[in-house]
């Protein structure tokens, strides 16, 4: 199982801080991963991302993820360009199907086409598909405490396990205290594990439908300069999604 | 002792003038002869530390690489018009000599690149592909009769752009440009079957310029837009070579200028390390020039005004010019050549050293007016006036000396001359002009003319100062506020990264510069990396092609691949060889073959409108825009479908079709099929059969190294972009150099030193006053306006729109020696009055530094008319930083004395 940055943020559950005092890194992430993945999710959200002129572009999509973030669907509602366009990600990511509604087609991406950027953005394809990757793909170790934008956070540094194909060589990740939300995310090139190539700044927490989410996330690359901002619009993690949605057929509609 | 000196040197100028001139005289001659030898470079690195490991591989690499100097010609215009241009111009320019009229003497340019070298890409087309792309592109080879030739097209579309599970994708600038170019290869070969369409008579000359433009592509380095085209002229020398790249950048005007007269409408312009440094130095010289006669214009009027005499200044313009002599002499010795900031030292000393001359005319005339004989008026005048004079011209070159503390040649090299220099005009002012001054007074007295006629008194001074010290408390009160408000805006302050805005302005080169990166996308500065090895050069660029943020990484290894790739793609170049040669002649085209034709440029429409959908989600414009070229723009009515188009009229009238399209198949079959078998050479080649032409770009002129450029995708003149492109090249190489990194560097290295020299220069400044003072009181007296005066200097700097960068940089630790003076002359003055003499105090000595503000305002504030911008800053800053030391001094120092005696606390 794959763990993504999207439902890391998007669905942390509550903890009781005085329980964590004593929490080992790998504790601490299980914690964090057993309440990072909801059952089903359904959202709206805004992706702003620089073109190659350096102008602002803007794309809404539905999102839609299921089997604790297995499956995940994105279907572009603006701008009108784009209406209709769409992203399967299966798996976890490890298969990744796009819809052409402008010629009708379907292709089908590589399997480590999940390292790559994601339309334009600074979020890889990884980033994006729900799972555990932060235990199967890493050992964590915890550090010393810190603070960050004024918050007591828990310090873990999660290093690639060998064999792994995980497009990180290293992460740092700032949680929260109180509901172990990752507020800072640093990382690290996939080859050079003192490369810091990009940073996550979470914020804008709220408690929908008891879950603490994050409605804004900026994605710093370091290397290129270029920032990727994802917003919420809405949320709904009581929904319930039908399997076919996840298929050629619901890419289609 | 002091004392005993200034009395000596009074006797002797009175008693020996002649001989003092004379030996004099000597020293300024010997001094002359020494400074004609001075040059000028404008280079980044003359202002990095020696050691500095960029600054060693940078020079390594000009010295080494002839290539790395390059001059970029760029012509704009018509595309045909500009390509006609470039290569009618270019063998003029690969002849340019050192003599332009008549072709004689050294040659300046070594070969001159307007396209790729052609004949190579012919021979070994193949084997510079990727193993992978060569694998997508087999089928296309395997029957180029239309029909396969256009499946085998899109399936090669498809697996390279469109379902590929290659990880670079479109994100890379290469890649997103390979796919432009290929778009441009596409939509020639279609337009060329609708020029067979529509046209019977065409020459089967666009047959084959189409199998060209599909097989090896654009020759010519154009822009996005084909209407700039760049031409790369190798010069024989390196760029540090001042002289060699002001003639060959003149040169090329010449030529460019003449062979552009065929081509009205094309214009062209030069780029690159040469030219922007030939363009500065033509630029600071003629601004150096005027702009220092002019500034000795403005002083010796100001001196008229105020002395009511015309001589006396003309001799302090005379002294003021031999201690700028001398310091010419003493930089030619040690440090041999001026920079970009040790070449304003002229206009500096100009501003600076006449102050002296101020406090000695001012002394001597006042003492003359007053009936005193001219042995007298030299002895109280270098008595009065003496002390403050070693003082303040000790604490300014004291302060400037301290720069030579830093790590930057630059401001070592530009505290070392302007330190001494200040020194060297304060001694030319204290041995040279007393003794002027006796010998005119000496000739004036035989002719028996009246002694000197009192100067104008500037009585206004005494009595503001003696209005300030009345209203003492509520006068500090304003200053402290006043100091607070300019201290919050100096919070404000910015520091402006871009070097390109210290550039002249609307200078050529740095025009072209900032076109170029619109144009083509990249930023013309690069960065290098060198190693001795093939093996680690791959290395190098296989890294530097992870990161989307370079644009282009240009290396010999793109001309010679590894062994073992050669091997692998030798295998697939030998099977499409042996498909090629077995597939047969033309077959005809048949009506039956229209629809699966057409369907097949359907099939095309259907790719290039999905490779739009994903340079749109992915933010590649330039894509985008290539493939509205070929697809209608989406939710646009109006934009052309150019395939819709074909589609449409080829399926209107299929006979005419299937009739063009045969005779279009004819003339390009067997062209194309020679073509790609000679492009199919399984053979391995080495690096010795690479031509000169490759070579010499990448292979140092000892043969042992190679060069690997890299072009940054964003302007790199923007600090965030600089730090990001920076970060990239030392994770690929920790050798990595180039302007950019020299300038990151710098900035550093500058910025370091500027702390430390600020903070040494003020302490410095302090224990030379509280020696001279021996008092702490006293000491911190002098600081107090200094401090304030800086602060209102920085805060208005906000105010007026001024932002900190490199160049003016420095000036905040020259402020601090030269605001000193105003204090320590005002307090010296005022230990011989005493208290409640405010205004005796300022009538006298405070005309004497309101002169010598004024006269350093108008010597730096003539800096601010320079059309180089960086020393343009620099000037407004110290005018404004003198102006306002001035007036702390005045504001603090006034109220100050109004108080009881101060040493006596």
């Amino acid at each position: 199982m794959k763990k993504s940055v999207l439902t890391a943020i998007l669905s942390i559950g509550f903890f009781l801080p005085a329980a964590a005092q004593d929490m080992t890194g790998e504790e601490i992430i299980q914690k964090a991963n057993d309440i990072m993945n909801p059952p089903q999710m359904q959202a709206v959200m805004t992706m702003i991302i620089i073109t190659s002129s350096g102008e602002e572009r803007t794309f809404v999509y539905e999102s839609f993820a299921m089997n604790h973030g297995e499956k995940t669907l994105m279907r572009y509602l603006e701008p009108s360009r784009s209406r209709g366009q769409a992203i399967l990600m299966e798996d976890h990511s490890n298969r990744i199907t796009m819809y052409f509604p402008s010629t009708k087609r379907v292709r089908h991406l590589a399997e480590h086409a999940r390292r790559q950027k994601m339309e334009g953005s600074d979020f890889a394809y990884e980033d994006m598909g729900g799972g555990d990757a932060f235990i199967t793909d890493y050992d964590t170790k915890r550090l010393q405490d810190d603070k960050k934008m004024d918050t007591d956070c828990y310090t873990l540094e999660l290093i690639r396990k060998e064999g792994s194909d995980a497009g990180y060589s290293r992460l740092l990740m700032w949680l929260d205290k109180s509901n172990f939300v990752p507020l800072l995310m640093d990382y690290y090139d996939r080859k050079d594990p003192e490369l810091h190539i990009k940073r996550l700044f979470v914020s804008d927490i709220e408690v929908i439908q008891g879950i603490p989410t994050a409605k804004r996330m900026v994605m710093w690359n370091m290397l290129d300069n270029s920032k990727t901002t994802m917003m919420i619009n809405s949320v709904d993690y009581e929904v319930n999604l039908d399997e076919d949605l996840f298929t050629e057929r619901g890419l289609r509609e | 002792m002091r004392d005993k000196l200034l009395k000596n040197l009074a006797g002797l100028a009175y008693n020996h003038p002649w001989r003092i001139l004379g030996l004099a005289l000597v020293i300024t001659v010997i001094a002359l002869a020494l400074g004609s030898s001075l040059e000028l470079s404008m280079h980044l690195s003359d202002l990095m530390p020696k050691s500095d490991p960029r600054t060693i591989e940078f020079n390594h690499v000009l010295e080494k690489y002839r290539s790395a100097s390059s001059i970029m010609i760029a012509l704009h215009g018509d595309e045909e018009e500009i390509k006609a241009y470039a290569e009618e111009a270019a063998p003029y320019i690969e002849n340019i000599t050192t003599n332009l009229d008549n072709g004689h003497g050294e040659r300046l340019i070594k070969r001159v690149q307007v396209k790729i070298d052609e004949d190579f890409i012919r021979s070994h087309g193949m084997m510079l592909m990727k193993t992978r792309d060569l694998e997508n592109a087999q089928d296309m080879f395997s029957d180029v009769n239309l029909k396969p030739l256009l499946t085998s097209i899109n399936d090669n579309f498809e697996k390279t752009y469109i379902y590929t599970d290659d990880e670079e994708k479109l994100s890379t600038k290469e890649k997103s440009d390979n796919a432009i170019r290929y778009l441009d290869g596409l939509k020639y070969w279609l337009r060329s079957m609708e020029a067979y369409y529509n046209d019977p008579e065409i020459s089967s000359e666009r047959a084959l310029t189409a199998t060209d433009r599909l097989l090896i592509g654009e020759p010519y380095a154009l822009s996005y837009d084909r209407h700039i085209l760049l031409i790369a002229a190798s010069p024989t020398f390196s760029v540090t070579d001042v002289k060699r790249s002001v003639a060959a950048a003149d040169s090329l005007d010449t030529i460019l200028t003449r062979v552009g007269q065929n081509y009205p409408h094309a214009e062209y312009g030069l780029t690159g390390m040469v030219a922007m440094s030939r363009d500065e130095m033509v630029a600071v010289y003629s601004d150096m020039n005027y702009l220092t006669l002019i500034a000795l214009v403005l002083i010796l009027i100001l001196f008229i005004v105020s002395f009511r005499m015309w001589v006396a200044p003309v001799l302090a313009v005379l002294v003021l010019a031999i201690g700028v002599i001398w310091t010419m002499g003493f930089a030619a010795i040690t440090v041999g050549s001026l920079n970009m900031m040790t070449a304003m030292f002229a206009v500096i000393l100009v501003g600076l050293g006449i102050d002296f001359a101020v406090h000695i005319i001012s002394g001597f005339v006042e003492k003359r007016g007053q009936g005193a004989g001219i042995a007298e008026a030299i002895e109280w005048t270098l008595q009065k006036a003496g002390p403050g004079i070693t003082t303040g011209g000790m604490t300014t070159g004291i302060a400037f000396l301290t720069l030579t503390v830093s790590d930057s040649r630059g401001m070592s090299e530009f505290g070392l001359i302007a330190g001494v220099g200040i020194i060297f005009c304060m001694i030319a002012a204290l041995t040279l002009l007393p003794p002027l001054l006796v010998i005119r007074e000496k000739r004036r007295a035989k002719k028996s003319r009246a002694a000197v006629s009192p100067p104008v008194e500037f009585r206004f001074i005494g009595s503001a100062a003696s209005g300030l010290a009345r209203g003492r408390w509520a006068v500090l009160i304003v200053m402290a506020l006043l100091t607070a408000f300019f201290a919050y805006h100096t919070s404000s302050l910015e520091f402006d990264y871009d070097m390109l805005n210290m550039e002249p302005k609307g200078m050529a080169s740095v025009v072209w510069n900032d076109s170029l990166l619109a144009a083509f996308d990249m930023s013309p500065e690069y960065a290098l990396v060198t190693s001795s090895s093939l093996d680690s050069i791959r290395t190098i660029v296989k890294r530097a092609k992870e990161f989307p943020n370079i644009a282009i990484v240009d290396a010999i290894t793109e001309y010679i691949p590894a062994d073992e790739d050669q091997a692998e793609r030798a295998v697939i170049i030998r099977q499409i060889r042996s498909e090629l040669e077995s597939s047969g002649d033309s077959k005809p085209i048949r009506a039956s073959d229209v629809d699966p034709i057409l369907e097949q440029i359907d099939r095309l429409w259907m790719n290039v409108t999905e490779m739009s959908d994903m340079a749109f989600q992915a933010g590649q414009d330039r894509l985008e825009r290539k493939c509205y070229e070929l697809v209608a723009i989406p939710g646009e009515k109006d934009s052309p479908d150019v395939i819709q188009s074909l589609i449409s009229n080829f399926g209107n009238n299929p006979s005419t079709f299937t009739a063009a399209m045969n005779r279009f198949q004819n003339d390009y079959f067997s062209y194309f099929r020679q073509t790609v078998l000679k492009m199919a050479n399984p053979e391995r080649y080495t690096l010795e059969d690479l031509p000169e032409t490759i070579t010499e770009r990448y292979v140092s002129d000892d043969g042992g190294t190679y060069l690997v450029s890299m072009f940054p995708k964003n302007d790199i003149w923007n600090m965030e972009n600089l730090k990001a492109f920076d970060r990239q090249l030392r994770s690929i190489s920790p050798k990595a150099t180039g302007t950019p990194c020299l300038f990151l560097a710098m900035i550093e290295i500058m910025g370091a030193d500027g702390r430390r020299a600020t903070v040494i220069a003020f302490f410095t400044i302090l224990l030379l006053l509280f020696i001279d003072f021996r008092r702490i009181s006293l000491t911190l007296l002098a600081a107090v306006p200094l401090l304030a005066g800086t602060i209102w200097m920085s805060g208005m700097l906000h105010l007026v729109g001024l932002k900190l960068n490199v160049s003016n940089v420095i000036a905040i630790p020259l402020i601090l020696g030269i605001g000193i003076d105003y204090g320590v002359h005002l307090i010296h003055r005022y230990r011989i009055e005493g208290r409640g003499k405010v205004k005796e105090i300022f009538s006298s000595t405070g005309k004497a530094i309101m002169i010598s503000a004024m006269t350093t305002m108008i010597g730096f504030g003539s800096l601010g008319f320079m059309i180089h911008r960086g020393m343009a800053s620099m000037g407004i800053l110290l005018f404004i930083g003198v102006g306002t030391c001035f007036l702390t001094a005045m504001g603090i120092l006034a109220p100050m004395f109004g108080k009881k005696k101060i040493e006596d606390k």
